[in-house]
């Protein structure tokens, strides 16, 4: 099983993205791609080895070729990071049916966590066939992103 | 009323099949040569065609594709001379429904017909529906997923809450769309709350935003999914899931259409419409403590139980079609067709992963045919092949059993040895067909060698014939 990360970003964004999900899964299971083209090619291959995608977006302009894709997207397991908060790309956003709806901009660290359940939850339901001979594979490390951004926010807001 | 098209010059065959056919009320043309047969399905309608082989004009084989792509599309089913079997393989692989024997029992003919016209029926059906409702293709006629339609055409024109539950894979999901897009919310938000997969840390953030500076890291306003979906629809999928400690708050928000978000002062409204799916029995988790009995009031003003494929297995069929189409448009292939058998291992195995399940074992099917034309049983996962076999050989113990069941069960029970040896014949003529004669696959299904598999088939008097 792998993971797809579509990030038409410059180079130090995509990698931070990277660094966020190989915490949970192994550097070869993530296929990275960088155009729409690779990923167009890629999602009309068998794809019941993606786990699920993670899509982002930096500008408007990549936002509407991913959404261009909506069709091929299909029923994949989607966390999708938009490029900006107006209406009507959050609206285009949710045509998309993601199971996560972010920020580029600002939730480069809730990534992981979420993430991490959509893993477990997936393989949980059979939703997504575990690994054979690989049990481990969601990686045991405690993720602690998400905790830490609320814990401060608990702490703050009463 | 069905109409079928007898080709065969043979004008004896024509006159008694169109006498059978006719018998079971439905119409019948009949035409001698290919050339006036496709001329005849070219410029009418008809739902299956009964084509004849050996032609004066020709072989039958070489019009079938032409005939699968006029505007009518019928299915089409060959008659072929006794134990042709390599022509009635070509037949299927070339996208024929079935092959009927000219020498076999008028009842032989009449089955596969019978169910060309049922399965002609069920797509006229879906066809017909699909006109008052969006369906975006939601597929399925059984009279349990009809029943469903019913409460989702309700469900549409009203604003009640609406709960969805079901096995995982029934499709929760796509109708939960499927509500949204035929009501009269459906140019705005639908909006999904994965209950099952935010950390539970997250969730309050997530549904009612914050604003900036709320807590540290909040260097953005960030707006709630309950505001996104003002004016459309909030879908709260495995809601089962939602946080005992969010409940409380959720209810308060159901009820008032109005929230805080976090670190404001003021409150915001929302104007949005619930659907909510779960797989759990939330009444079970109510009686456990682990679900709000008043939530759970709120949620459920209308109830959609979506039902596991086993109960309704007529459907099967036309979602593989359904999703093979697809999928071989998206992989940019040739449609395949698809051999009866195919559809029969389908419905014998018990998709414990529903609708889903079905859907990923296709892909692996269409994986495993690569560039044959037809699928069949062989291109399926080995459990399900295994399943099939079985159930084939309990469905012929049984039918056994019922003879031996009869007036008198001493005259009709054979000797035990005797039964037993039929027993074993029948299986490995199952193997081999269901293997099309893959010694290899064979001895794996079976778990015998390679020797003992062909002593056995010597013994039986039995060959492989691929
Ligand atoms: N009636 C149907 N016609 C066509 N496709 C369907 C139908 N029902 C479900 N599907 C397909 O089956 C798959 C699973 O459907 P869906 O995600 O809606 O199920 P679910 O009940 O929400 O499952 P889970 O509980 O696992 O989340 C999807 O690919 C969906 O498109
Ligand atoms: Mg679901």
């Amino acid at each position: 099983m792998s993971v797809l990360l579509y990030a038409p970003v410059s180079k130090p964004i995509r990698e931070r993205y990277q660094h966020e999900i190989e915490k949970l899964v192994p550097r070869e299971e993530i296929e990275t791609y960088r155009t729409k083209e690779d990923l167009s090619s890629r999602l009309r291959l068998p794809r019941k080895d993606i786990a699920l995608a993670v899509l982002i977006a930096t500008n408007k302009k990549k936002f509407l070729e991913i959404f261009s894709l909506c069709e091929l997207l299909g029923d994949l397991r989607i966390i999708l990071l938009l490029s900006d908060r107006k209406e009507d790309t959050i609206f285009e956003g949710h045509r998309l049916r993601p199971r996560f709806l972010g920020y580029a901009d600002s939730d480069l660290k809730v990534v992981a966590p979420v993430l991490k359940n959509m893993l477990s939850v997936g393989i949980e339901s059979g939703n997504l066939p575990e690994r054979s001979g690989d049990p481990a594979w969601v990686k045991k490390e405690s993720v602690n992103a998400g905790a830490d951004l609320v814990n401060s926010h608990s702490a703050k807001v009463t | 009323m069905a109409r079928i098209l007898i080709i065969d010059d043979d004008q004896t065959i024509c006159k008694m099949l169109s006498t059978m056919v006719s018998e079971i009320g439905h119409d019948t043309t009949c035409r001698y040569t290919l050339n006036e047969g496709l001329k005849e399905v070219v410029s009418n309608p008809y739902d299956a065609v009964l084509l004849d082989v050996q032609m004066p004009d020709g072989s039958g084989l070489d019009i079938l594709p032409k005939i699968r792509e006029t505007p009518s599309s019928p299915e089409v089913i060959i008659l072929t001379g006794f134990g042709n079997v390599d022509g009635a393989e070509i037949a299927i692989k070339n996208g024929a429904w079935d092959y009927i024997q000219k020498t076999d029992s008028p009842r032989k003919i009449i089955l596969p017909l019978q169910r060309v016209i049922q399965y002609r029926d069920a797509l006229k059906k879906v066809q017909k529906s699909t006109v008052a409702l969006r369906l975006n293709g939601i597929v399925g006629d059984s009279s349990p997923i009809r029943a469903c339609f019913n409460l989702l055409a309700q469900a549409a024109t009203s604003d009640a809450n609406v709960l969805l539950t079901g096995e995982t894979g029934t499709g929760k999901e796509v109708f939960a769309e499927a509500i949204h897009a035929n009501s009269p919310r459906h140019s705005n938000n639908f909006v999904v709350v994965d209950c099952a997969t935010l950390p539970e840390a997250l969730v309050e953030n997530m549904l009612f935003g914050h604003e900036r500076g709320a807590f540290t890291g909040a260097d953005k306003t960030r707006e709630g999914l309950i505001k996104q979906a003002n004016k459309g629809t909030l879908f709260l999928d495995e809601v089962g899931e939602l946080p005992l400690s969010v409940q409380k708050g959720f209810l308060r928000v159901l009820q008032e259409r109005r929230f805080r978000p976090l670190g404001s002062r003021r409150e915001i409204e929302s104007d949005f419409r619930i659907i909510a799916a779960t797989h759990r029995d939330l009444d079970d988790m109510v009686k456990h403590g682990l679900f709000r009995e008043d939530l759970l009031f709120r949620l459920r003003s209308m109830t959609i139980a979506l039902p596991p494929l086993r109960e309704h297995p007529e459907d099967i069929k036309p979602l593989a079609i359904h999703h093979i189409y697809k999928l071989c448009e998206h992989y940019g292939m040739e449609t395949k067709g698809f051999s009866s058998g195919f559809f029969k291992a389908l419905e014998a195995y018990g998709w414990p992963g529903n609708i889903r399940e079905l859907f990923n074992v296709l892909e692996s099917t269409l994986a495993a045919a690569k560039n044959a034309p037809t699928l069949f049983e062989k291109h399926l996962p080995v459990n399900i092949r295994v399943l099939f076999a079985q159930s084939s050989l309990r469905k012929e113990i049984s039918a056994k059993g019922d003879l031996m069941e009869g007036p008198n069960p001493a005259k009709t029970l054979p000797m035990l040895q005797d039964f037993h040896k039929a027993m074993e014949k029948k299986y490995l003529q199952d193997l081999i067909r269901i293997t099309m004669g893959n010694i290899k696959e064979a001895c794996r299904i079976s778990g015998m060698s390679r020797s003992s598999l062909y002593d056995r088939l010597k013994r039986h008097r039995l060959s492989i014939s691929k």
